[in-house]
């Protein structure tokens, strides 16, 4: 068995000290925050276990709101999800050499994103032992796949998603993997020996990953956009107030790169802190995502104003009851607060040079996550509430069980992504080799 | 058996391939090890792949396999429709959508592994690498192997060994 040797000089061996360092020991502070997450997370699966004892009726959900922070989370991470493969697809295909160092931290954010937004429809279920029935499958067994029901769209989109996001995650990392082994002992080496499959370097293998790469990219992207717009026809094929518009599916794909940036940016803000990775997360990368995320920010407000304004302008009473709502009625205080966390807030911050720090740049970040979730909870909830038929409106309140699981899910991904970051280095040492190389 | 040339930049490598194979090595017995990749002229030491041929053909294939399979499905239930129609186009349009992509994004991994050899039993045997240096690997004949030895010298290679083939 071959094994990648560590002779290393200067610049090189620099690189595998800075990225491999945080995958020896553990902290104090390291534990302490995993045992917090994780008691979060525990809470939520004790919660999820109650609904599932209990029944669904523990939920917050019943008529005429029978989507509630389930429908609303699900939205929202598979938005988050956009932050990884999508950007770092674009990035690679336009050869953008500051990536490098963004890409896997970035890729990682997909993959567990859709693993928790991927569990909604599921949690959302109640029965979730029959999840198996949004499987299509053929019904010698009399169940009756609906393959007009965008549910079943959603579940081979996110199937296809992730899929594809876990691969494109797993191939750059396994020239990393395969140096790994060579790096640590015993049981670790195995199993890093064992993920990167034979690695070698050879040229051979060196030009199939960067063509599988480039080609991989390419379909992701497309995949990317699907999704979210599969995801947006959950609402649009309906003829719900609000819901019925032409314009959800690039909607929600500008909405879900805005959001995904801001995580990213959050992730890297860590990573930079808690790693001690600042020589690679540079202030230039936080910069260009930074007018990345401005520009999605006014993406976001010309769709936002174009799908009110085209309600407004057209009157129409079903409709103008949501729209009431949302402005100036009972959900008004979420909507303005959607409005500054994702328009003013990230404009004046970001936009105005002399403000644009890489602490404003954080603080913009969290305000759009806030204002984007927002966001999914006023798209999914006021239109149920304020359905077609007066008679039947009613209100809408979120259970301990809803409030607890959402909580989990934010755990979650903080938990996932510490555990990731102790097992793999999380910037791709060899493609930032390459720079160092041509340096 | 393989005789393996360590070099200390890729100008040295690359011209120590195009002499190798410029003496009738063929350049397939030829493989280049370095910890990152490592760029040639084009022309010196390409490497034919079909990978995007065979992705759109696992795209396809999985493509109307999947919607041959939701036709199926659909048809082979006795619903009663009172003689409306009861396949939706479009709303199959969007899976079998997704599920051309995923073969593609699977044909693409599948061509990867081969043509990368990685999972491949026999492969040839393979140096360590060092981050200074490209190692070139050739394989050849007993006969011909002193005379490559000079050639790779020639060419720039600060070391040169033999290895036994394994097999």
């Amino acid at each position: 068995m071959t094994t990648l040797a560590t002779t290393l000089n200067g610049p090189h061996r620099r690189v595998r000290e800075d990225v491999l360092h945080p995958l020896e020991g553990l902290s104090f502070w390291y534990l302490a925050s995993a045992a917090f997450f994780s008691a979060l997370v525990v809470w939520a699966l004790f919660a999820w276990g109650c609904q599932i004892f209990l029944g669904i009726g523990v939920a917050g959900i019943r008529r005429p709101v029978f989507w509630g922070l389930y429908i609303v989370n699900f939205v929202f991470w598979i938005g988050i999800s956009h932050a990884g493969t999508l950007i770092s697809a674009i990035l690679r295909l336009t050869d953008a050499g500051w990536r490098k160092p963004v890409t896997r931290a970035a890729e990682a954010i997909t993959v567990f994103a859709l693993m928790i937004g991927g569990m909604f429809p599921l949690i959302h279920l109640g029965r979730v032992w029959l999840f198996y029935w949004l499987i299509p499958y053929p019904n010698d067994r009399l169940l009756w796949p609906n393959f007009r029901s965008p549910l079943v769209w959603d579940m081979t989109a996110i199937f296809t998603y992730i899929t594809g996001s876990v691969l494109y995650l797993y191939l750059p990392l396994i020239p990393d993997l395969a140096e790994m082994a060579s790096r640590s002992q015993g049981w670790k080496s195995r199993v890093y020996r064992l993920l990167s499959i034979g690695w070698t370097g050879s040229d051979r293998q060196w030009h199939s990953l960067e063509r599988a790469m480039k080609l991989m990219a390419a379909m992701i992207l497309a995949v990317a956009v699907s999704v979210h717009s599969v995801v947006s026809y959950d609402f649009s094929m309906s003829i719900a107030p609000m819901w019925h518009s032409t314009i959800f599916a690039p909607y929600f794909v500008a909405g879900a790169i805005f959001s995904g940036i801001a995580a990213l940016i959050l992730v890297m803000f860590a990573l930079r802190k808690f790693l001690n990775l600042g020589r690679y997360l540079r202030p230039v990368h936080f910069h260009n995502l930074s007018k990345l995320l401005l520009l999605m920010c006014l993406v976001w407000l010309y769709f936002s104003a174009s799908e009110h304004l085209t309600v407004w302008y057209g009157n129409e009473h079903i409709e103008m009851a949501v729209f009431n709502a949302r402005v100036h009625g009972e959900y008004a205080p979420y909507f303005w607060l959607m409005v500054a966390c994702n328009f003013l807030i990230p404009f004046i911050l970001l936009g105005i040079r002399r403000l644009r720090t890489l602490g404003t740049i954080a603080v913009s970040s969290v305000a759009v996550l806030i204002g984007m979730w927002l966001e999914r909870f006023l798209i999914v909830i006021p239109t149920l509430s304020y359905s077609a038929l007066p008679a039947a409106w009613g209100p809408y309140e979120a259970s301990w069980v809803e409030l607890s699981i959402t909580a989990g899910t934010f755990a979650a991904m903080a938990l996932f992504y510490m555990i990731f970051a102790k097992i793999f280095p999380i910037i791709a040492i060899w493609e930032y080799d390459e720079d160092v190389s041509a340096s | 058996m393989y005789l393996r040339a360590e070099f200390s930049d890729v100008e040295a490598a690359a011209a120590a391939v195009q002499t190798v194979s410029g003496a009738g090595v063929d350049k397939r017995d030829v493989e280049v090890f370095s910890a990152r990749p490592v760029v040639f002229e084009p022309g010196i030491l390409d490497r034919p792949s079909r990978m995007s041929l065979l992705a759109v053909f696992s795209a396809v294939v999985v493509g109307s396999g999947s919607t041959a399979l939701m036709f199926y499905t659909q048809l082979d239930y006795p619903l009663i429709t009172g003689g409306m129609p009861l396949n939706s186009g479009w709303a199959t349009g969007v899976i079998t959508f997704e599920l051309t992509m995923l073969g593609a994004i699977l044909g693409t991994v599948g061509v990867f592994l081969w043509e990368s050899g990685l999972l491949r039993k026999n492969r040839s045997p393979a140096p360590a690498i060092r981050d200074d240096v490209i190692t070139m690997q050739v394989r050849c004949d007993q006969e011909g192997a002193e005379r490559l030895v000079r050639l790779l010298t020639d060419s720039g290679a600060i070391t040169t060994t033999r290895v036994e083939d394994a097999s």
